[in-house]
């Protein structure tokens, strides 16, 4: 008996069950780090023989139920923070907006690819460096005594973002910041996201965790919060614009991300704040050391249809 | 009367006679009977490809060309190359004529692209048809014409298989030719053509051209029909079950005692 299945969209034929591992161990990962996974599964999808629109649109469709999977679970824990997330997401909306207009001049100018290469390694560097470095030695430290002396002399940015106007209490965060603060961080995302092509999840959660100082399972509900909503506006513009949401793609990738993503919300529940960064510092560097080689390395094919990431 | 009328007949006696041997160029009329089975292709949900038997009676001793063609349709592409030590998307450049999908099989194991007559079939014919514009590359549309051939290649949509034609039986009517070919997954729907060349010392003896149809059928057919001619409606359906199955997920799960 013959397990592939015929996706319409993509035109192509694909095994059901390759399809359901890949969203499983995406969907996994989603739930504990609070990523949608975008940057992984969109890849993985092309190596799969899917086109690079379809396998980008598609991906979005699907992370819309690993997102409400995860976020569900999220909050019956009490780890989403509403209010947060909303201001992130008004941000983020603007700063999409700007990115791909940003996008668009630097089409015009030839060099798109080059930025958005450029900008994917640094910050997967970047973030997954800073990432590792810092749970490396809060891990080492161990001593909460240690933590104590650290919060009763803020650093100069906590003093700069207490200084800021508007300020509002944050019960579920546990923090008092100014309303400016999540919607520039998140415009800020916004952009990036709008230049990478990917929903921001890998940039929001360390934003949060540090520009934001919210705790680690507050943030991983609150950015799977965010992230449902952008991943519904992309599926159905680009279901609109594009024709390139496979819906038998994403069923069969959501059966298997959603059960992926609860597990991942457990076993999220279980580690240590430090130990899901570290984990989540790895995974980005991995991306990036591939990336990298993508980069290096001279491809076997020359040509690429146009779309995707 | 009777002079002129048998005159006439004679006149349109050869008339006929010349507009046959136009139709066919050789005596040797062959392949008549040139079969396709199946004779249509229905995508269905476990669609995988399809076997294709391609069937003929052609003059023995014969060289046999069986072509498969797609229709021809712009295609947008990215070129790579190296900017700053990196590999990267550096331009985009349109194909022009190029089939959607290209196959060639012959009875002949060598290469016949090698002999005069080659340039009119395959990868060579094709060279002369399809064209580039864009950011074409400064090594020429030489070049970009192989790598186009690569990546159709790499997809299975082209594709050259000599020796890939049997001959079945002989006889006084003709030697019975088979090829087989496997189309593959990513078929796009539409006609295709079938043309079998029969070449005999050099020259070409006969063309005959048929046709198949492939078409999405089920479920396949009623999506695709749902994406492209109602949007919307594809796109707010498609979020509105991966927002219910998510939600049910989480309440299987949760039922079962998160903590």
């Amino acid at each position: 008996m013959s397990w592939s299945i015929y996706l319409p969209i993509a035109g192509a034929s694909v095994n059901i069950f390759l399809l359901l591992g890949l969203g499983g161990a995406v969907g996994f990962l989603s739930g504990l780090f609070g990523v949608g996974g975008g940057f992984l599964m969109t890849p993985l999808l092309i190596m799969a023989g899917i086109p690079p629109l379809v396998a980008a649109a598609s991906d979005s469709n699907q992370i819309v139920a690993a997102s409400t999977s995860a976020t569900y679970a999220h909050y019956r824990m009490g780890n989403v923070d509403f209010k947060m997330g909303a201001l992130l997401l008004i941000g983020g909306v603007l700063g999409g907006g700007l990115g791909v207009q940003l996008i668009k001049v630097l089409r015009s100018m030839g060099n798109a690819d080059f930025v958005i290469k450029i900008t994917y390694v640094v910050m997967l560097g970047v973030v997954g460096s800073y990432m590792f470095m810092e749970s490396l030695q809060s891990l080492r430290k161990a001593s909460m005594a240690a933590r104590k002396v650290e919060t009763s002399k803020p650093s100069l940015y906590v003093r700069t973002v207490q200084s800021l106007p508007f300020q509002m209490k944050f019960p579920k965060s546990g923090v008092t910041l100014s309303i400016f603060l999540p919607i520039i961080l998140g415009i800020f995302v916004g952009i990036l996201a709008a230049i990478m092509g990917v929903g921001g999840g890998f940039i929001m959660v360390p934003v949060m965790v540090y520009m934001l100082r919210m705790p680690m399972h507050v943030v991983v509900g609150t950015s799977l919060f965010q992230i449902l909503f952008t991943c519904v506006n992309v599926t159905v513009l680009q279901a609109v614009e594009n024709h390139t949401v496979d819906m038998i793609l994403a069923i069969i990738l959501l059966l298997g991300s959603t059960v992926g993503a609860q597990f991942g919300a457990r076993l999220s529940r279980r580690l240590k704040g430090d130990q899901l960064k570290i984990i989540l510092a790895s995974v980005v560097l991995l991306v990036m050391v591939q990336m990298l080689v993508g980069l290096i390395l001279a491809p076997s094919v020359m040509l690429a249809y146009k779309g995707g990431h | 009367m009777n002079k002129v009328s048998g005159v006439r007949v004679g006149l349109v006696f050869i008339l006929a006679c010349l507009l046959t041997n136009l139709a066919a160029p050789s005596a040797f009329a062959a392949s008549r009977d040139l079969r396709l089975t199946p004779s249509e292709i229905h995508i269905r949900e476990t669609f995988q490809g399809a076997p294709m038997s391609i069937t003929a009676t052609v003059p023995p001793q014969s060289l046999c060309i069986i072509e498969i063609k797609g229709e021809s349709y712009k295609q947008e592409l990215l070129r790579k190359g190296r900017r700053g030590g990196l590999w990267m998307n550096v331009g985009e450049v349109e194909v022009h004529a190029a089939p959607s999908m290209y196959l060639m099989l012959t009875n002949e194991s060598g290469d016949i692209l090698k002999k005069d007559l080659g340039a009119n079939f395959g990868y060579a014919a094709l060279k002369k048809i399809v064209r580039f514009s864009g950011k074409l590359p400064k090594a020429g549309a030489d070049v970009l014409f192989e790598q186009f051939l690569q990546l159709k290649e790499s997809e299975g949509l082209y594709g050259i298989f000599p020796g890939a034609i049997k001959v079945n039986e002989t006889n006084t009517e003709g030697a019975k030719i088979e090829g087989n070919i496997n189309l593959p997954s990513n078929i796009a729907p539409g006609t295709y053509q079938v043309v079998l060349s029969v070449v005999k010392d050099e020259k070409l003896l006969e063309q005959e051209i048929t046709e198949f149809t492939v078409e999405m059928k089920g479920l396949p057919k009623l999506l695709s029909s749902l994406a492209f001619e109602h949007a919307l409606l594809y796109g707010l359906l498609a979020v509105i079950i991966a927002i219910v199955t998510g939600f049910l997920m989480g309440f299987v799960f949760g039922g079962k005692g998160a903590h």
